[in-house]
């Protein structure tokens, strides 16, 4: 094992050791771990980006209950600590289980994992911050499997830090924004908030807005509060379930698909998040690009036939599932077939002909509300590989999204990176997720995916296209280009930060909120 | 409350500065903007004059005048006051109405979404949609001179698949007490075309922040409207009692909550319909014999798929849905289409006493409901109408203006809103005249000190709403 890196010193150490006193005295001397603790080391990006630099934490912390929560809040505004919460701390691509800087107490929530309700006629949960998808899962299949749960291509992630971060799953309750019902938030100052009615009525969890102002969305991508409960809406077990594949062998036919899928993502005939992806994104499930190609630089043309050839799809290949009973399973898949009509070369598969296609396998598990872990072998594409990810919002237009494509395209292989990107497919928006995969403890190539996304970014940004989420070292600019009418929003969620959060110890520049900055009050 | 030291004509001439003479007044006598200004309200608290600027820039520019003049402010979309603001209740106050901000800047067809300025009526929306021959469906309140924005405001529902106003709204452009002009979502990023196509951009979300609640004033949104489903399938069903309707609620529950029933299920008390005919000029819904609960739905889709549901549906219901018949029914399927039933225009129609409780969607907990509601309320006649929704139901009571004369309606409205939220029920909206009452007595201490947080950072000048002092841990002190 390594030696555990020595952690980074926000205050002088004589108050640093009377801080940690306090919190062993608080939490007991088994859930403060300090300089010299190998647990210490677990806080970091496990796919670090060297240019982002130092993110060590100082200490962390790992409290059971809210009472305790409540008593590190006091001690961090004592000493003035930068606390960053973690859930299950599986933020992989946006940082992982570290802070935006170096010295902070990290806020580890795993140990609160109970799921505190399953209501089975209203199907929703009710969770803790440490519960993962796979806990959940295990839950629901348990009392007989009747509700599902929507997880991520990451199931020991957990719903209430993807939520959070604004994350997206696969059925028709992927958009996990739409589908969180109440929250328990502990503001800085100690207070608890129960969203919601926040009267502890038996509809807190089944109706979405309070009789006041709708507050829950102030928590997303924030460091307004430290958020001890959610509630989850769960997809009932539909009747039946039939996932798909398009595939479209010409790269240039994507504006042609996305025109035709169009009309039916509008009108709820394609439900849940059809992911769209580029051959390489594809065939990562189940190869790696050594057996296609030796060397440097993207993937050339024969190689792309290869691969075409071998797992028998095309450059561009669509994973979607139908729900509901036979009769409607059978309307949905004609109407599929009729608007796929209009694009050249486009096939429609079931999973009777795709038993060798890994991709499928995993999509159909997580589009089908089973949680599975197989997207993590996509990063093995080149080697002990790690991702980064540029995610992009376009209008659902096929031109646009092609001309989106191409320039994704351009500037990956300029960058050295193949053409991993998928489009996610919404009624009247596509999520445009550009993945760098990197080897892992290669500078050079954490470097470069460095330089590719903020290329992405400069690219997207200037046609308008506004990025949803962000990795800790992106954080700062990804926000600022949401500046329209003067940086308004950003004054806006900065003048709640200086009230909220006085002292400014919760999570500073989480998505780009620094204390102080209303104010005008720097650290 | 402490007078501000302009006079009536100084305060209109320095408003008159930035919107012209023509555009500031005082308040129209008679004018009750949807009960905004109701008889809950004496006069002395009315605002001194009523301000319509043309647009958000105006309004940018109004907001640091009405507080630097010490007054409040208060807003509405227009004369119907629906989702209407009161400004801080202790200050005199200046009413912005935005009625002339009506501008529909886009309809995309094939993007199924609108985006339209504050003052936008439904009917102003319905008509430009009609005039184009747009394959789209609205869905409206039953006053059609109610603004859009204002429904969002309220926390209105209907019945199409739309029918959460809440949930179709994306991207809010909003001008705060500071007069800065702020934009939600994809809408704060300069050059985006996906303002009304996603509704997250990074960073926390505000758009809650703009329904029933003042922190700022709404001046544009975007909208997700329904392409025109291929099958419209509407029906009613007579229910002869109380227990008949828990039966049918019960054996609709899990058509509701797998999606099976797109749209929301309205289910009317005889009262109710027959309020909404005479309010129509039809006095037929009086006619003696018709059952106490009428329920209406739609199935909209795929004509296949209709006619799968509408077979589930027939199981639940012992009988294949059909259609209605009558005046009661002509109005409520226009209701289901997301059509408006009438004009309006100066808000007289709101009723001045009524909220709307949440329960889970179960039939004992509706006959629970109705059991208190009208233990506390016979007196007042109480109209009582029934929303299914997913997750859950709601039960809608107002109480007639004719009733209301006589007898404390609004001390025994909010008695018998304690009883239920005592017994575990949630309240999802009231009129004005309780609202705010409800919201002193109700909002517990964590929420409301979050709230009074947000007043601060964002309502610096405390024009907008009462609120208590942000000190720091004090709600946790208190509990
Ligand atoms: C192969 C692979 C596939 C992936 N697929 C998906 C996918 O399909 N969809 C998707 O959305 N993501 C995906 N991810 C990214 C990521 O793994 C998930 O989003 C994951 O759910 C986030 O981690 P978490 O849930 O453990 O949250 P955490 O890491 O616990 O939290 C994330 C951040 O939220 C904040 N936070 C956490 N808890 C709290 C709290 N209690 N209070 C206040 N703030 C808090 C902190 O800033 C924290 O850093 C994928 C990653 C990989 C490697």
């Amino acid at each position: 094992m390594k030696a555990s890196a020595s952690p980074a010193q926000p205050i002088d150490a004589a108050n640093g050791k009377r801080a940690l006193d306090a919190l062993r005295t608080a939490l007991g001397k088994d859930w403060v771990f300090a300089a010299g603790d190998q647990a210490l080391d677990a806080y970091r990006d496990d796919y670090a980006l060297a240019p982002h630099g130092d993110t060590r934490p100082w200490a962390a912390v790992a409290p059971g209950n809210l009472k305790q929560i409540q008593k590190v809040l006091e001690i961090a505004r004592r000493y003035k600590l930068a606390l960053w919460p973690l859930s299950t701390g599986r933020n992989l691509g946006y940082g992982g289980a570290a802070a935006r800087q170096a010295g902070a107490l990290m806020l580890d929530l795993k140990r609160m994992k109970r799921i505190i309700e399953v209501n089975e006629r209203a199907a929703y949960a009710v969770v803790e911050p440490g519960v993962s998808y796979l806990d959940l899962a295990a839950r629901l299949r348990k009392l007989g499997g009747r509700l599902w749960v929507d997880s991520t291509g990451s199931p020991w992630g957990g719903p209430l830090g993807n939520f959070l971060e604004r994350g997206v799953g696969y059925t028709p309750y992927g958009q996990h924004s739409d589908t969180q019902c109440g929250l328990q938030v502990v503001l800085a100052d100690g207070t608890v908030v129960d969203t919601a009615s926040g009267i502890k009525a038996r509809t807190d969890n089944l109706y979405r807005y309070s009789h006041g102002a709708w507050v829950d969305g102030l928590f997303n991508q924030s460091n307004f509060g430290i958020v001890t409960r959610i509630g989850v809406q769960l997809m009932p077990a539909p009747a039946g379930y039939r996932p798909y594949l398009v595939t479209v062998d010409a790269e240039e036919n994507l504006q042609a698909l996305l025109d035709a899928l169009r009309p039916l993502s509008l009108e709820g005939l394609l439900p849940g998040r059809p992911t769209l992806m580029t051959l390489p994104r594809a065939a990562a499930y189940g190869a790696t690009r050594a057996q296609y190609q030796t060397g440097a630089g993207p993937l050339r043309a024969q190689a792309h036939s290869r691969l075409m050839a071998e797992q028998a799809r095309g450059y561009w290949n669509l994973y979607g599932a139908f729900y509901g009973a036979e009769a409607l399973l059978d309307v949905h898949v004609r109407e599929l077939q009729n608007a796929l009509r209009a694009v050249p070369g486009a096939r429609l598969h079931f999973a009777d002909t795709r038993a060798d296609d890994a991709a499928f396998k995993c999509r159909a598990a997580l589009m089908g509300g089973a949680p599975s872990m197989d997207e993590y072998k996509t990063l093995d594409w080149v080697g002990a590989g790690a991702h980064l990810d540029f995610t992009a919002v376009l209008p659902f237009d096929g031109d646009v999204a092609q001309s989106a494509s191409e320039a994704a395209r351009e500037l990956c292989h300029a960058h050295g990176f193949d053409d991993c990107a998928e489009f996610q497919l919404e009624p009247r928006a596509l999520r445009l997720e550009i993945r760098l995969i990197f080897e892992r403890e290669v500078v050079a190539q954490q470097r470069a995916a460095h330089a590719a996304v903020s290329a992405l970014a400069a690219r997207f940004v200037s046609l308008g296209h506004g990025s949803p989420r962000a990795h800790l070292a992106f954080m700062d600019d990804t926000a600022a280009s949401y500046r329209w009418s003067d940086d308004a929003l950003a004054h806006a969620s900065a003048a709640i930060k200086d009230v909220l959060d006085a002292q400014g110890v919760l999570a500073p520049g989480k998505s780009a909120l620094w204390p102080g900055r209303h104010s005008g009050r720097r650290k | 409350m402490t007078t501000p030291p302009l006079d009536t004509a100084q305060l209109h001439a320095r408003l008159a500065t930035v919107v012209g003479a023509d555009h500031v007044s005082a308040v129209p006598s008679g004018a009750c903007y949807g009960g905004l200004l109701g008889a809950h309200l004496s006069a002395d608290l009315h605002p001194r004059a009523v301000v319509r600027p043309a647009s958000a820039e105006q309004l940018q520019r109004l907001a640091p005048m009405i507080a630097e003049l010490g007054h409040g402010l208060w807003s509405s979309g227009n004369a119907t006051g629906n989702g209407a603001q009161r400004g801080h209740p202790r200050k005199a106050g200046v009413l912005v109405d935005l009625g002339r901000m009506n501008r529909i800047i886009d309809v995309d067809r094939r993007g199924a979404f609108a985006v339209i300025e504050a003052g936008v009526t439904y009917a102003e929306l319905a008509a430009h949609v009609r005039e184009r021959d747009l394959p789209l469906w609205l869905d409206a309140d039953t006053n059609g001179a109610h603004t859009v924005a204002g429904s969002i405001a309220s926390r209105y529902t209907g019945l199409t698949p739309y029918g959460d106003h809440q949930a179709a709204v994306c991207g809010i452009e909003a001008v705060l007490a500071n007069g800065a002009l702020l934009r939600t979502g994809m809408g704060a990023l300069p050059g985006s075309d996906c303002g009304a196509r996603y509704k997250y951009g990074f960073g926390p979300a505000l758009d809650g922040l703009f329904s029933r609640a003042h922190f700022g004033v709404v001046t544009r949104l975007g909208l997700w409207l329904m392409p025109a489903p291929r099958k419209f399938m509407p029906f009613a069903l007579a229910l002869p009692d109380l227990a008949s309707m828990a039966r049918t609620i019960d054996r609709l529950q899990p058509l509701m909550l797998d999606g099976g029933l797109g749209g929301h299920v309205l289910i009317a008390a005889h009262s109710s319909d027959a309020a909404l005919l005479a309010r129509l000029g039809n006095d037929a819904g009086r006619s003696s014999g018709a059952p106490p609960w009428t329920l209406y739905g739609a199935l909209y889709g795929v004509p296949e798929m209709v006619e799968h549901h509408g077979q589930r549906l027939a199981l639940a219901l012992d009988s294949a849905p059909a259609a209605g018949q009558g005046a009661a029914w002509d109005a409520r399927l226009r209701q289901l289409r997301g059509e408006a039933l009438y004009n309006d225009a100066d808000g007289h129609d709101a009723c001045a006493l009524s909220f709307t409780l949440l329960a889970p969607a179960s039939g004992a907990d509706v006959q629970a409901l109705h059991h208190a509601v009208l233990t506390r309320l016979a007196e007042f006649a109480p109209r009582l109408s029934v929303q299914l929704a997913r997750r859950y139901l709601t039960l809608t009571v107002e109480l007639p203006d004719e009733s209301v004369a006589d007898g404390d309606a609004a001390g025994a409205a909010l008695a018998a809103i304690k009883d239920l939220l005592g017994a575990g029920y949630g309240l999802h909206s009231s009129s004005p005249a309780l609202a705010a009452e409800l919201t002193a007595r109700h909002t517990p201490a964590g929420l409301r000190h979050l709230y009074d947080g947000l007043h601060t950072a964002l309502d610096p000048y405390a024009m907008l709403a009462t609120r208590g002092k942000f000190t720091p841990d004090k709600a946790r002190r208190k509990r």
